[in-house]
């Protein structure tokens, strides 16, 4: 009997000999880097476990690690002293990163002499086909609204600017509802008595009592996004309470593919004094991200909601660049001594299941950007909108 | 080549003892499962057992009467819960569906009415489905700002396997004690522990640096068995 206990038990200890092990994964944001071997590593693992975009982004990571690694491994002893060698060493970075679809990546190395940076997206959308700077706002754009103005198209606008945003309302032809805005920092403003908190006020009190609206246009063209808790503010009085804008999940756990549930995001809303069954258009261009490509996404599962404009910039996840959010979210953004690695927490899905992330979510009616009519202070994109709420199509 | 296996075959059968026995029954109870994993810098990230059900449907040879060779057909939940700090409060409780193919020696002591056994064999098996419910907070809800709004997403769901990583194969090593009562000559009950140790990784080697998961179950099953071999038994 002896013998059968001893013969299972060395049968047990064999087998569990048989079991992978798990490897030694160190959180990067504790590391302290002193050489491009240890930087590589460290982004590299960081990303590994961090990044939330695996399930859909093309870069096969592992082939990343058996390409690069060997080359940085032969820089072990160089620390971050020779700029040649820096200068080869984040190229490499750069290349690696390249083709990583989070729209608001930025990775940037900070050494001793001087501070390396690269942002996928950036380098992205100027492939594409229709890229135009944003610099028609905002002076373009302010001259087209004179010229509204001065046609009388445009009432009871006004315009403020802080050092972190501008934004605007007014009415256009008589019924149609104008909201623009530069960022999303109302939150900051709102119900503080300044200059926006202004143009919020004014807003609120268009949709709750301006007489015989038709429709809203909300333009967050060129604006780079801000607060998710300005959602409320801009369209919090158009939806019923849990209406689902999109789906959001994180990641759940070390692996790659470890994910939470999709969960569905609901529109906070604000007290309103009427119900509005009216076209809510959203007015975007490329240089829409973030909090402005969220917003768009919400308008589009509006019940008329619609989006006008060109193809967004394709960042879609929440972010929080600290490395307090870590032990809330576990995935996302890290920093070290040497690495910043501003990388979202989330990856969204729109209300039928589309993930545009690196990609730009596309306009319902396309309007692209026609800077001949700009300069004749024509803005024919906000034309489009118009036109839409007029006509329907 | 074929000739030589039959015969093979049938000169181990003609070397069967007299008294070999064919049983077969049925028997269920509880599970308590926990994942070997490891968290890493996840740092409040804790995985704990949970328990389930199982049931199943043994068939026995007996060779002798302190040796069989036991087969089975089980249905087993292993089921585990992922807590995040009581802080925050979020958590997932996983319930999986396995269907396994538990092979076994049973070595049997004791009386002719009363018996003690020791089990131990391996188990092969399928990740059937799997379904997840928890708690989780959303985006737009913590940073609900002016508004009001859903904070939190309580969820009770399918789980969705993904091709890329989810292994669902299983296989193991086990062990297992019990006590087994003759009712008749025919009719045994029996009560036994077993343990379950998983040598299959529930993911498939999708990348580097991969935590590997295993899902062991502690099993307590009562159950009856019946022999199906009246004539080979030998009378009390």
């Amino acid at each position: 009997m002896k013998n059968k206990t001893f013969f299972l038990l060395v049968i047990i200890f064999i087998a569990s000999g048989c079991r992978k092990e798990t490897p030694y994964i160190i959180d990067p944001r504790i590391e302290n880097i002193t050489n491009w071997t240890q930087a590589f590593e460290s982004y590299w693992s960081g990303m590994n476990h961090n990044y939330v975009f695996w399930s859909i982004d093309p870069t096969d990571w592992d082939a990343v690690y058996k390409q690069y690694k060997p080359k940085f491994d032969a820089l072990l002893d160089s620390g971050f002293t020779n700029k040649e060698i820096n200068n080869y060493a984040f190229e490499m970075i750069k290349e690696m990163s390249a083709n990583l679809i989070d729209g608001h990546l930025s990775v940037s190395f900070t050494l001793p002499d001087t501070v390396y940076r690269t942002q996928p997206a950036s380098a992205r959308i100027l492939q594409r086909e229709d890229f135009h700077y944003p610099g028609y706002f905002p002076p373009q754009w302010q001259n087209a609204i004179l010229q509204m103005q001065n046609q009388g198209r445009l009432s009871d606008f006004i315009y403020r600017s802080t050092e972190d945003m501008g934004a605007g309302t007014g009415i256009i032809d008589g019924n149609i509802l104008y909201f623009q805005l530069t960022s999303f920092m109302l939150t900051k403003h709102y119900q503080t008595g300044d200059p926006i908190d202004r143009v919020i006020t004014q807003y609120h009190d268009f949709i709750d009592n301006y007489p015989d609206l038709k429709g809203v246009i909300i333009d967050v063209r060129n604006n780079g996004g801000g607060y998710l808790s300005d959602l409320p503010l801009v369209l919090g009085k158009f939806a019923e309470e849990n209406h689902t804008i999109c789906y959001n999940r994180k990641k759940q756990g070390l692996g790659r593919l470890d994910y939470t549930p999709w969960f569905p995001e609901t529109l906070p809303v604000l007290e309103k004094k009427r119900q509005l069954d009216i076209p809510i258009v959203a007015l975007a261009d490329m240089h829409s991200v973030s909090m402005a490509e969220m917003t768009t996404t919400a308008i589009l599962s509006l019940p008329k909601g619609c989006f006008v404009g060109e193809r967004t910039w394709g960042g879609h996840g929440s972010l929080s660049a600290s490395n307090e959010a870590f032990p809330l979210y576990y995935d996302g953004y890290f920093k070290n001594n040497v690495i910043e690695a501003y990388t979202t927490m989330t990856m969204l899905k729109d209300i039928e299941g589309n993930i545009y992330e690196g990609v730009g979510i596309p306009p319902t009616i396309e309007a692209p950007y026609d800077a001949a009519s700009f300069s004749q202070g024509i803005d024919s994109q906000l034309e489009r909108a118009i036109e839409y709420i007029k006509t329907g199509k | 080549m074929k000739k030589a296996l039959f015969l093979l075959l049938l000169s181990a059968a003609s070397i069967l003892p007299a008294s070999a026995q064919w049983n077969i029954g049925i028997k269920g109870g509880y599970t308590y499962s926990t994942l070997n994993t490891k968290t890493r810098y996840f740092y409040d990230w804790n995985y704990v057992g949970r328990s389930g059900f199982a049931i199943g449907i043994p068939v026995q040879y007996r060779f002798f009467d302190w040796l069989a060779l036991q087969a089975e057909l089980s249905y087993n939940q292993k089921n585990y819960r992922l807590e995040r700090s009581p802080y925050y409060g979020f958590y997932e409780n996983r319930t999986n569906h396995y269907l396994s193919v538990p092979v076994f020696a049973r070595f049997s002591f004791g009386g002719k009415k009363v018996k003690g056994f020791l089990d131990a064999g391996g188990y092969v098996g399928g990740w059937l489905a799997s379904r997840r419910q928890g708690l989780e907070f959303t985006q737009f809800g913590i940073n609900q700002g002016a508004g009001t709004g859903t904070i939190y997403y309580q969820y009770d769901e399918a789980y969705e396997f993904d091709t890329r990583r989810d292994d669902r194969f299983e296989g193991g090593l086990l062990i297992g004690i019990g006590i087994e009562y003759k009712i008749t000559s025919l009719i045994a009950v029996q009560l036994e522990g077993r343990y379950c140790y998983s040598l299959s990784d529930m993911q498939k080697n999708y990348m580097t640096d991969q935590a590997p998961r295993y899902l062991n179950s502690f099993l307590i099953q009562a159950g009856v068995a019946f022999n199906l071999d009246k004539k080979r038994t030998r009378p009390e």
